[in-house]
């Protein structure tokens, strides 16, 4: 379960990016995190991981604190896909990006060639294996960034905009992909069809406060609730 | 300059292949191409005529891997500036006279300056070799055999993988900036330092979202990783060929005692 109470999260020139943020996800339910831009999403994830510290208040990821005592415990139950796959994928094959995690956890080679070409055929890149980043897809990269963090086996996976610059066939992809994960899921993204075809829970974010939290059917139909945050309501049901 | 990109990374590319270099240990391939380059080094300046036989390694090893030539060679022709600039002054400090050919008198600084760009050559073809015979990662699991700090190989393996998406942030950049230019050609100096400093800030952003990435998979642990194959007989004879073959033209001068013996018995 991840629990936040009351986060307040400031930058070290003092900005606060989010002030008084509060939700609850149980374990294998999916989060949304909508708003506009600089709404203070991809903040909250990086609070979530421990790369940016509350100023006030806690989260808590299984009841362990996220603290800077707590870190590799935090590191090694959530697992975060960045918005920009070239940021995430460093390696010069796909291969090594999928076994840089399992091997940093001390992993057999054995062990970790198993986990690498289960996720490579989970999801279905199993070709990718020996190409570099350099020379793949948008949709291509996407689904390798998720399998770096796939390999580690984490129980919290958090995605920053994942179907940013994805062609409508790759983002349907990452709709189906993203329905298949099995781990409790924190999605931030614009993209609210998204949101309610993968999502139980959505959390509404504007100006780094909370503006409206419930089930994405309640949400993301709501014209005056979504105008107000600066987002365009899904039109039909 | 997305073709320039393209072409960095084509010769990577061929170390797909299944050839009998390609199938050699990456490590001995490490080790046979530094021995070589540092054979290669420690010939004197003025050694160009003894240096000659050494051409035959890379010549061999592309002709057997199949590794086109003018793709290696416009590579190479790339690090031939800065051979230049490096030898240049050999020309204008050196001039005593090494030989007369008829009228014209060669100086030795114009000898020590082939010699140079020679052993340029050598020593860049070699390590082209070794890219398009060797996968990135199989180089990078030799340094890790060779005890190699892993910092090095992280930074070696990331700096490989990088050059690319710097080049493109480059070139997205110069695209930008000449759409919205037309009367200039390239870029003009006035704007080239907030352009370089551009880059330099999207770059150190990127270098920060980057060791963010890698922290959160566990960074810095020691990457045991790398398949431990273990070195066969035919690749410690080809060290032994190569290394061994290097060093007999390298103490020996081939070429002068062929001349010496044409000499005496040719009349």
């Amino acid at each position: 379960m991840i629990k936040a109470e009351n986060i307040t999260v400031s930058y070290p020139d003092k900005t606060v990016a989010l002030s008084q943020v509060s939700f609850t996800v149980k374990e294998g339910q999916s989060l949304a995190i909508v708003g506009p831009n600089g709404a203070g999403k991809s903040t909250l994830l990086l609070a979530l991981v421990g790369v940016l510290l509350p100023r006030q208040g806690n989260i808590f990821i299984d009841d362990i604190q996220v603290s800077k005592e707590n870190l590799q415990q935090i590191r090694s139950k959530v697992g975060m896909v960045f918005q920009n796959p070239d940021d995430q994928l460093f390696m010069p094959m796909i291969y090594d990006d999928l076994a840089f995690g399992p091997r940093n956890m001390g992993l057999s080679e054995d062990k970790v060639r198993e986990l690498v070409e289960d996720t490579l055929e989970r999801l279905h890149i199993s070709h990718l294996r020996n190409r570099s980043a350099l020379r793949l897809s948008g949709g291509e990269k996407r689904i390798a960034a998720i399998g770096t963090v796939l390999t580690m086996n984490p129980k919290v996976m958090v995605f920053d905009e994942p179907s940013s610059f994805l062609d409508p066939k790759s983002r349907r992809n990452l709709i189906g992909l993203l329905g298949n994960i099995k781990q409790t899921k924190i999605i931030a993204t614009h993209d609210l069809e998204l949101a309610l075809e993968t999502c139980q829970q959505v959390l509404i974010l504007n100006h780094g406060t909370v503006a409206a939290s419930g089930s994405p059917h309640e949400l993301l139909f709501d014209e005056g609730l979504m105008e107000e945050c600066q987002l365009e309501a899904i039109k039909s049901r | 300059m997305k073709s320039k990109i393209r072409e960095i990374y084509s010769l990577e590319q061929l170390s797909g292949r299944d050839t009998s270099i390609h199938q050699l240990h990456p490590l001995i391939k490490l080790i046979t191409s530094l021995g070589f380059i540092i054979i290669v080094v420690s010939f004197g300046r003025y050694s160009l005529i003894p240096m000659i036989p050494m051409v035959f390694y890379p010549t061999i090893v592309m002709a057997l891997s199949e590794t086109p030539y003018g793709l290696l060679l416009k590579r190479c022709a790339l690090a031939l500036p800065f051979c230049l600039l490096a030898g240049i002054s050999n020309l204008i400090l050196d001039t005593g006279a090494a030989f007369t050919l008829g009228s014209l008198s060669i100086s030795l600084g114009f000898f020590s300056f082939l010699t140079l760009l020679f052993k340029a050559y050598l020593s860049v073809i070699t390590v082209l070799l070794l890219v398009a015979t060797t996968p990135i990662s199989d180089i990078a699991g030799a340094m890790k055999r060779l005890k190699i700090p892993d910092l090095f190989i992280t930074l070696f393996e990331m700096t490989y993988r990088y050059i690319g998406i710097l080049m493109e942030e480059a070139s997205s950049m110069a695209l930008a900036y000449r759409l919205r230019s037309h009367e200039q050609k390239g870029i003009v100096l006035n704007h080239m330092g907030s352009f370089v400093g551009q880059l330099l800030i999207r770059s150190f952003d990127r270098a920060e979202r980057i060791y963010q990435a890698m922290k959160l998979r566990g960074y810095p642990a020691s990457q045991k990783g790398f398949a431990e194959k273990k070195a066969s007989a035919r690749d410690i004879l080809y060290l032994i060929i190569v290394l061994g073959s290097s060093l007999i033209f390298r103490f020996l001068n081939i070429p002068g005692t062929m001349n010496n013996f044409i000499e005496r018995f040719i009349p």
